[in-house]
């Protein structure tokens, strides 16, 4: 029997940050920002300081569900739109200020949301969060509470058939291996496993800001965010001016998923 | 996108008028006629007008694309619309139509300015222009200029260069100071290498002899050369200072912005290189751990199947030496010259006049510069390792090594040895290639046994073919990044348009030929030879389609398809395979390799390294890697200056670098 995409969405989601002083201030804004295929926005409650959390369907005439798998009837609405939920977190990063984080399932819905917020946010221009891999790493060796790295992702300098390795393990940051690369590698990602409010959950990133993670439920959302708040606190996080989901970055993302 | 030119000249009563044009030569035939290029910074702007009254801003910027980024991103599209691109110090102008817009963007920039020009121009009254406000650059070095070098002692030649060079050296350093703080260590760098110069003449104009007295003459023109370059850096560098108009730089085109936003970008490849190297003397490692390691097989240049995994075997040890840094690197002056191209000298690296405009073009694209840089740096290595001109005792040692084949009693001879039949070879090669343009006969053997005046001779004669293997190599793995596609295109479009590289096409295909043997696997020299030269052709005939035709491109393929040139061409090749494993083996290191491309802003796609940055896009960010940038870019260019939208292209990333 086809599932209720509303009540699993047990799936990877993928978050970007956009960093603008009106985006994300509260519901309203966040109604302007996105447009009229914003439907309903339900805050929803997190145990985390700083962070103010919404469940919100994005409306699209087409269905991104798995047809397979999902029946679309009980998400669509009225004129015949299908409701996709995605979640917008709000905060204030320390070193770059008011952020917004909006995340889905599906990355062609969060290029649709860019555009839509290109439209309407002209100036000061939108920028977006990405990461000081190499502060990142400095960061975990010398332990951030709660996260733990699981995976690094270098990329290769100046050897023309190889681009990026890929190391999982316990503590793939503390072995020789990574020593020995690290003279002729730069830090690209990484896969860290987040323990907070009782959820743990693995979260990759990478140096564009592209962040994803399995959401087992709606409560382990906490742990990428959790991730973020310690990153800022951290210094790892930066302003970009490009978007994190090129298409260059993705492919590169893919290339390390397969 | 069309080139307009902001055209500036003055009345008879003394006052200025501005006019934007398509063409500059009106402008200048006027008195005190200028003209500057401008181009929209977005790719799709609209084209640089003046109409009604106008605010036209000239901005010096601190960091040009930080910027740029600013103007084009955040200050709303009617100011990225505003805003253009120029090749000189003030390399931002904006056109806006009153002077509350300029003070609310100057609020939003200020802190991105070095400098700035404000004039308004009143389009409807013969481009009357009014002089609103001025920022001179302040200076932007804490330090004092270096002191006078003394000209006491000194004969009267030497002593009136040291004079002219402490002059040019103020002008020069005032430059830099307001509007190249970057290139400030250049000031110092070669004022220190002229009081060198200095001291040694003091010296030798102290003894009788002949050879002293030439060593002197030697000297003076070395401060000659060096003085030449400085007066000319001087002009191209203090071109376009504000306030606009107020020196002389009568060339064309770039007479009033100058070209200082070029100067800066060739500075920036030019200085990244340079750091690498002085962090890493490759020479030191060589001079240091080979004479630890056991000598290694050397000869046998002529064997198809000479088996070089002892000397991969030394190579790989030598990868995981610490790397010395240089204790005072040489610097040399980076400047444009229309009469030398590309050319380096002691104390100048010169790129072609033609690269300011072109630089997006494959015939004229700035990696080019890097050739010449490397020439220098191996060179010095070349020195250091092994001189018999200057070391008749090394010579002695190297000629009966070498008439006994004996591999020496360490890797550093064997090393010494290996270069002096690469040297041997050269010559042959060298010699035969001019026998045969002469239609001479001439004896192709490699002597079984030399005498130190034949090695010292063959120094002199064979060293260049050698040194220009090893520069390629080096070339291809630290600038090209190992991908022959880029390395082929970038070399023949730039050989392409030099007039005696068809007479000596052999050469310049043996070169890129024994330069991507390094990277071809195969039994034999032989069937090396056959993969590069199948591939040659391939690249070659695709090139050849180009719209232009270059007699170059079209003398390489009748070399490779011609079945008179197979056998001496590839006979050749196999010969020369020894300076290419010289170069590959002991000359590369990773870590110099790592260190030209590395850089956290870049990125991947899995496939390539990318900068993720399409023309027109203004990220507030600057390459840690110049080369890593342009590499990244150089599939794009056009393959010929003058395609429409190249010199845009151009201009665009220069910005990007400063």
């Amino acid at each position: 029997m086809a599932q209720d995409p509303g009540t699993i969405d047990a799936r990877r989601f993928t978050t970007v940050g956009f960093l603008h002083p009106h985006l994300g201030a509260d519901k309203q804004a966040i109604r302007k920002a996105l447009g009229p295929k914003l439907g309903a926005v339900k805050e929803r409650q997190i145990k985390l300081p700083g962070w103010r959390l919404y469940q919100a369907e994005y409306l699209r005439s087409s269905s991104m569900y798995p047809t397979h798998r999902v029946d679309v009837s009980s998400r669509t609405r009225q004129g015949g739109r299908i409701a996709h939920d995605i979640f917008i977190a709000s905060t204030v990063h320390e070193h770059l200020g008011p952020a917004t984080w909006i995340a889905s399932p599906y990355i062609q819905l969060l290029d649709e949301i860019h555009g839509d917020v290109l439209r309407s946010i002209t100036t000061p221009a939108v920028q977006y969060v990405g990461m000081n891999m190499p502060t990142f790493y400095a960061s975990l060796a010398a332990g951030l509470a709660g996260v733990a790295a699981k995976r690094v992702i270098l990329r290769i300098v100046a050897e023309p058939n190889v681009e990026l390795v890929s190391l999982t393990g316990k503590m793939p940051l503390h072995s020789e291996i990574h020593d020995s690369l690290s003279k002729s590698t730069l830090p690209y990602g990484v896969g860290v496993q987040v323990e907070a409010e009782g959820q743990r959950c693995r979260v990759t990133t990478n140096r564009t800001g592209m962040t994803h993670w399995f959401q087992s439920a709606p409560e382990t959302i906490v742990c990428p965010l959790t991730l973020l708040s310690r990153l800022d606190a951290a210094g790892v996080l930066r302003s970009e001016r490009l978007y994190p989901l090129t298409l260059e970055a993705r492919t590169a993302d893919e290339a390390m998923s397969e | 996108m069309t080139k307009r030119f902001l055209c500036v000249w003055s009345t008879e009563q003394s006052t200025t008028q501005a006019k934007i044009c398509d063409s500059p030569t009106d402008a200048l035939r006027r008195r005190h006629g200028r003209a500057g290029a401008l181009f929209p910074a977005l790719q799709s702007g609209p084209e640089a007008s003046l109409s009604g009254t106008s605010i036209v801003a000239f901005l010096v910027p601190r960091s040009s694309t930080e910027l740029l980024a600013t103007l084009v991103n955040d200050l709303g599209s009617t100011i990225a619309e505003s805003t253009y691109l120029t090749y000189g110090h003030a390399c931002t102008v904006l056109i806006l139509p009153d002077q509350d817009r300029w003070l609310e963007v100057h609020g939003a920039i200020e802190p991105l300015l070095r400098g700035f020009e404000v004039w308004s121009v009143d389009a409807d009254n013969e481009g009357s222009v009014t002089k609103l406000d001025l920022k001179r650059p302040d200076d932007g070095i804490d330090e004092a200029s270096p002191p006078d070098i003394s000209a006491h002692d000194l004969r009267y030649e030497g002593a009136a260069q040291v004079r002219q060079f402490n002059a040019n050296l103020a002008v020069l350093a005032r430059s830099v100071r307001h509007y190249a703080p970057q290139m400030w260590p250049l000031i110092t760098n070669i004022r220190k290498r002229v009081d060198e110069i200095a001291a040694q003449l003091r010296l030798l104009e102290t003894k009788d002899d002949d050879l002293s007295a030439r060593q002197a003459v030697t000297l003076q023109s070395v401060l000659i050369e060096t003085n030449a370059v400085v007066t000319l850096f001087c002009s191209q560098l203090g071109s376009g200072t504000l306030p606009l108009g107020s020196g002389r730089f009568p060339v064309g085109e770039y007479s009033l912005f100058g070209i200082g936003a070029a100067l800066n970008a060739a500075w920036q490849i030019y200085h990244h290189l340079s750091r690498v190297f002085a962090q890493h003397d490759q020479a030191s490692v060589l001079v240091k751990y080979l004479p630890t390691m056991d000598p290694f097989g050397w000869s046998g240049p002529t064997s198809t199947t000479a088996d070089y995994s002892a000397w991969t075997g030394i190579s790989r040890r030598l990868q995981s030496c610490d790397p010395e840094a240089e204790t005072e690197p040489r610097l040399h002056v980076p400047y444009f010259s229309s009469r030398w191209g590309f050319h380096e000298s002691l104390h100048s690296i010169s790129l072609s006049w033609q690269c300011i405009s072109a630089s997006a073009s494959k015939e004229w694209n700035l990696l080019t510069l890097t050739h010449e840089f490397l020439h220098s740096r191996v060179r010095a290595m070349v020195a250091q390792l092994f001189n018999p001109e200057t070391d008749p005792a090394l010579a002695t040692t190297l000629v009966r090594q070498y008439n006994a084949r004996a591999d020496g009693e360490s890797a550093l001879e064997s090393l010494r040895l290996a270069y002096v039949e690469a040297l041997l070879v050269a010559r042959r090669l060298t010699k035969s290639a001019k026998a045969n343009a002469a239609g001479d006969g001439f004896d192709a053997e490699v002597p079984a046994t030399i005498t130190p005046e034949y090695l010292i001779d063959t120094y002199r004669t064979g060293t260049e073919l050698v040194q220009e293997v090893i520069v390629h190599v080096l070339d291809y793995r630290y600038i090209f990044a190992s991908r022959p596609e880029d390395y082929i295109d970038s070399i023949w479009s730039s050989w392409a348009l030099v007039p005696n590289v068809v007479d000596r096409i052999e050469h310049y295909l043996l070169r890129t030929m024994c330069t991507l043997s390094i990277d071809v696997r195969g039994d034999s020299h032989f069937e090396r030879f056959e993969t590069i030269r199948s591939n040659l052709i391939e690249t070659f005939t695709q090139m050849n389609t180009r719209p232009i035709r270059r007699p170059a491109i079209v003398a390489a393929l009748d070399v490779l398809t011609s079945e008179e040139a197979y056998f001496r061409l590839a006979l050749d090749f196999c010969a020369l395979i020894p300076a290419a494993q010289i170069a590959q083996n002991f000359f590369v290191a990773r870590a110099v390799n790592v260190a030209v491309l590395k850089d956290e802003s870049a990125t991947t796609d899995g496939d390539r390294t990318t900068y993720e940055i399409e023309p027109g896009q203004y990220l507030g960010l600057r390459p840690e890697s110049p080369i890593g940038f342009l590499l990244d870019r150089f599939p794009e260019y056009a393959d010929r200056a003058g395609e429409p939208g190249m010199e845009y292209l151009g201009l665009w990333q220069m910005l990007q670098l400063g």
